[in-house]
């Protein structure tokens, strides 16, 4: 799993770490180049105890023991963090409308999502299967008092869609609270702000995480931003094509509308939440956006783009397909 | 209080024998004052109920009126959209220990601007 052993930069007074975790990029920039390698230690910490507590690729794991649990028919007595990591995902779910539902994780086996990416992104044997809708997270029990969780055997919980970001929140408010530095923490484009300098940070947006082609940044002075999309986590099963983000009413990939769905909020978990459930919802996104007022920028297929709630407009000089709406 | 005590009839013999005997005064009047001690015992047994009572009931009113409490159980299964809280957090009904609001999903304190500066961090699908 981590392979925190990347390389740090240094550029205008700010310092970049960079490695890779997860299958995917990380990048922590620090505001005091003195203190990179102490952030560097806690970042490592924090996302080595989430991978422990909340990979359901880890036999080890603690949802993967949740798991077995289940299919014996027993609730399970769990960690605060694992307590707290299902309980974000089944908030996700309940202010989405279940659009973003932890229960995804069986249906992504089915489709052949049962190891960590590279390991699938050749493509995998066997065929689509029949639309079926998840379990659903009404289907999870979470006792606080007791921290305790329950649910039916066969329901394998898949916490992608809050735990990343999760654990971005996690590594800048420690990095923030123990160093006292500006910090922020990118995993996987999923990115986590506290202490900013003055102006933010400057944050590309592009289709692939990491992609430097693009010229379009914003600033980001606290908060979260999250980018979902289809364009990198996709593999064939059997010759079909499919992606990552299931719809629970189906089992099966979501249609994209949109290409990619940028989301501003006021943490990582809920940026991340939001755009994740933009994709789900497809047309019915953007409205759903402006509702809640979270600032977003939608990509569509053809490369065109709209933005809602206050994200600043597009000008032709940045990629010259900018502000249909 | 009002005395109720009179002098007793006297005789050669000092206080008549035999005869009809006058209430004891001092005996009277003890039961008088134990009986307006055991009034005043009941009126103030009956204030300190009241006052309890009303302070108990007080302190419910204030457990459902003021924001942050709430009567949502700890048992939070994961029940119906409108239900619900099945977060840890979320069950206050305010601010989970990571900070996130359980009533939305929270837009930020100001929206990103666009800027010229480097970018060391790229957001895109990962």
């Amino acid at each position: 799993m981590s392979t925190l052993a990347g390389t740090p930069e240094r550029t205008t007074g700010q310092a970049v770490y960079r490695t890779s975790i997860w299958s995917t990029r990380v990048d922590l920039v620090v505001t005091d180049p003195a203190l990179v390698v102490a952030a560097t230690v806690i970042l490592r910490q924090e996302l080595d105890h989430v991978d422990r507590v909340a990979s359901r690729f880890r036999p080890d794991s603690e949802i993967s023991a949740l798991g077995r649990a289940a299919d014996a028919g027993h609730e399970m007595q769990v960690s605060p963090e694992l307590l707290e990591a299902i309980s974000l995902a089944l908030r996700a779910a309940v202010l989405t409308g279940g659009a973003v539902d932890p229960t995804v994780g069986t249906a992504l086996c089915r489709l052949g999502y049962d190891r960590d990416f590279p390991l699938v992104a050749a493509g995998v044997e066997g065929s689509l299967p029949e639309p079926a809708p998840v379990p659903g997270w009404q289907s999870v029990t979470v006792d606080s008092e007791r921290s305790t969780v329950a649910m039916p055997a066969g329901i394998m919980l898949d916490l992608g869609a809050t735990a990343k970001a999760w654990a971005a929140d996690r590594a800048a408010g420690a990095i923030r609270s123990l160093l006292g530095c500006g910090v922020l923490v990118s995993l996987g484009g999923d990115l986590s702000v506290q202490g900013a300098p003055e102006g933010g940070f400057g944050v590309g947006l592009a289709d692939i995480c990491g992609d430097t082609s693009s010229t379009l940044a914003v600033a980001v002075s606290s908060g979260g931003l999250a980018t979902s999309g289809v364009g990198n986590r996709h593999w064939s099963l059997g010759g079909h094509p499919v992606h990552h983000l299931v719809d629970p009413t189906t089992g099966l990939p979501v249609r994209p509308v949109w290409k990619t769905v940028s989301v501003a909020a006021a943490t990582c978990v809920d940026a991340n939440t939001a755009s994740t459930a933009a994709m789900v919802k497809g047309n019915a996104a953007p409205a759903w956006l402006e509702s809640r007022r979270l600032p977003a920028r939608l990509v569509r297929p053809d490369g065109s783009t709209m933005t809602v709630a206050g994200w600043p407009a597009e000008t032709p000089d940045h990629d010259g397909e900018a502000g249909r709406p | 209080m009002i005395s109720t005590r009179q002098p007793a009839p006297r005789t050669s013999r000092g206080t008549a024998r035999g005869t009809a005997r006058a209430p004891d005064p001092t005996r009277a009047a003890r039961i008088q004052r134990d009986a307006a001690f055991d009034r005043a015992g009941s009126i103030t047994k009956t204030i300190g109920v009241a006052s309890v009572a009303a302070v108990a009931a007080f302190g419910v009113y204030l457990s459902h009126a003021l924001p942050g409490h709430t009567s949502t159980p700890a048992v939070t299964t994961a029940g119906s959209a409108s239900g619900g809280q099945s977060s840890a957090g979320a069950a206050s009904g305010g601010q989970s220990s990571g900070g996130y609001s359980s009533g939305s999903v929270s837009p930020p304190y100001s929206a990103p601007v666009q800027t010229q500066q480097p970018a060391p961090v790229v957001s895109g699908s990962s």
